[in-house]
């Protein structure tokens, strides 16, 4: 990720950049999460970049049970769907029951997996942004707030 | 119009031979719908499916069928026994056996069939889908509190042009892939044939950090690796395929 950070750093001149980590309860405390960052040795490098463009690194953690209020999570849903279609696909299946040697069918099994995942992420990575993930973070950002907090699971993500 | 040429062959056809009375439609005339369905099952399977979404066609259709007996049986100021107080099918043939006067008054309103139950849901279009499951702490006060700080933060953030967000998070994919149902014949399991292995320890995780001027910025997967456990006693065990993600790592490995 700090290869692609950097790759904008020009872009990020000036701004506030804010690395918003998932609140899910097992991935550890917010100051735990930080630490964990700020010892990476890339880190530093990654944080001394920005200064020379004028930027300032922020780092949070979303709210805890709040998947709809996550950018990450849309994206999450159509790399699984993207993937879980070409699963499916006769291609993929003559694939998977290729004539492997004992002993290898499972490391066969993940490869093929992993070209799935991979080939689906290529996809995303030349996607342009999706607008309707935007618009639906807003709508939930906007629901939340009128209803003091409350998350209603019912609306369709 | 979408229609098919024959009938509108056919519709030319009958309007030259009996004019303007052939256009009109008389398939419905003198044809009476008979339902069981009225505006209180509507609001019962409603309040019912709010708050439990997981009922079962049989158990809508017992506690309907229980609320219609309880209905005929305050019509005939019958008392109920004192311990009932939910539906019970088997309670339901006891008051019948016990009062046989109510038995034709209880038929006329029972619903017999769980396809009913399944056309009314159909009418009321309310489908079957994935349940969600909602933790129990997803919304208690605090939760609530420090989601709505994160909500007002964020929006703010958002609509600011001067920040950058990056969004970031974890996702795991498990090898066995296979839908939950599947097509057999009546009276036999579908089987799907799947490798004699837990699937848990063979995940691949996914990281990914998304903005949303930019999309994905970044993608990368942790397929399992073969490695060896160290054994209690300090010896390697056998080589064998692990998780290359561990949770304590969430966070670091982004900085890779």
């Amino acid at each position: 990720m700090i290869r692609a950070l950097m790759g904008k750093l020009e872009s990020l001149k000036g701004k506030k950049v804010v690395l918003l980590l998932d609140g899910a309860p097992e991935h550890g405390k917010e100051t735990e999460l930080k630490n964990n960052l700020t010892n990476c040795p890339s880190f530093q490098v990654f944080a001394d970049a920005l200064k020379t463009v004028n930027a300032d690194l922020f780092i949070k953690k979303n709210a805890a049970n709040s998947p709809q209020l996550s950018m990450c999570e849309y994206y999450n849903r159509k790399l699984r769907t993207d993937a879980n279609v070409m699963r499916n696909e006769q291609s993929i299946d003559a694939l998977y029951d290729q004539e492997i040697p004992h002993g290898q069918k499972m490391t066969h099994r993940l490869n093929v997996l992993g070209r799935i995942i991979e080939r689906c992420l290529e996809k995303l990575r030349g996607a342009r942004p999706f607008a309707t993930c935007y618009g639906k973070l807003l709508f939930f950002l906007d629901a939340v707030i009128k209803k003091q907090g409350h998350l209603d699971f019912t609306e369709p993500m | 119009m979408d229609m098919p040429p024959k009938t509108a062959d056919n519709i030319v056809i009958k309007f030259r031979r009996k004019g303007n009375e052939a256009t009109l439609d008389h398939r419905h005339e003198g044809h009476v719908v008979f339902t069981k369905k009225t505006e209180y099952h509507v609001r019962s399977i409603q309040e019912m499916l709010h708050w439990n979404s997981t009922l079962t066609l049989r158990q809508i259709k017992d506690d309907l069928n229980w609320n219609s007996l309880r209905s005929v049986l305050r019509e005939e100021k019958i008392p109920l026994f004192p311990e009932d107080q939910s539906s019970d099918k088997l309670k339901v043939a006891e008051y019948l056996e016990q009062y046989p006067g109510i038995v034709s008054s209880y038929k006329r309103v029972e619903i017999t069939s769980v396809q009913t139950i399944a056309n009314w849901l159909n009418g009321m279009i309310y489908t079957s889908k994935v349940v969600v499951h909602e933790k129990l702490t997803a919304n208690t006060e605090r939760a609530m509190a420090s989601r709505l700080r994160y909500a007002s933060y964020l929006k703010t953030q958002l609509l600011d042009m001067n920040y950058y967000i990056v969004f970031i998070d974890e996702m795991p994919f498990y090898l066995k892939l296979s839908r939950s149902f599947g097509r057999a014949p009546k009276g036999k399991r579908a089987v799907v044939k799947t490798a004699p292995y837990s699937d848990f320890s063979f995940r691949t995780q996914v990281a990914m950090a998304v903005n949303s001027e930019d999309g994905l910025i970044f993608g990368a997967r942790y397929p399992p690796t073969v490695s060896q456990a160290v054994k209690k006693n300090g010896t390697l065990g056998k080589p064998a395929l692990r998780p290359s993600w561990d949770k304590s790592t969430f966070g670091s490995t982004w900085m890779a």
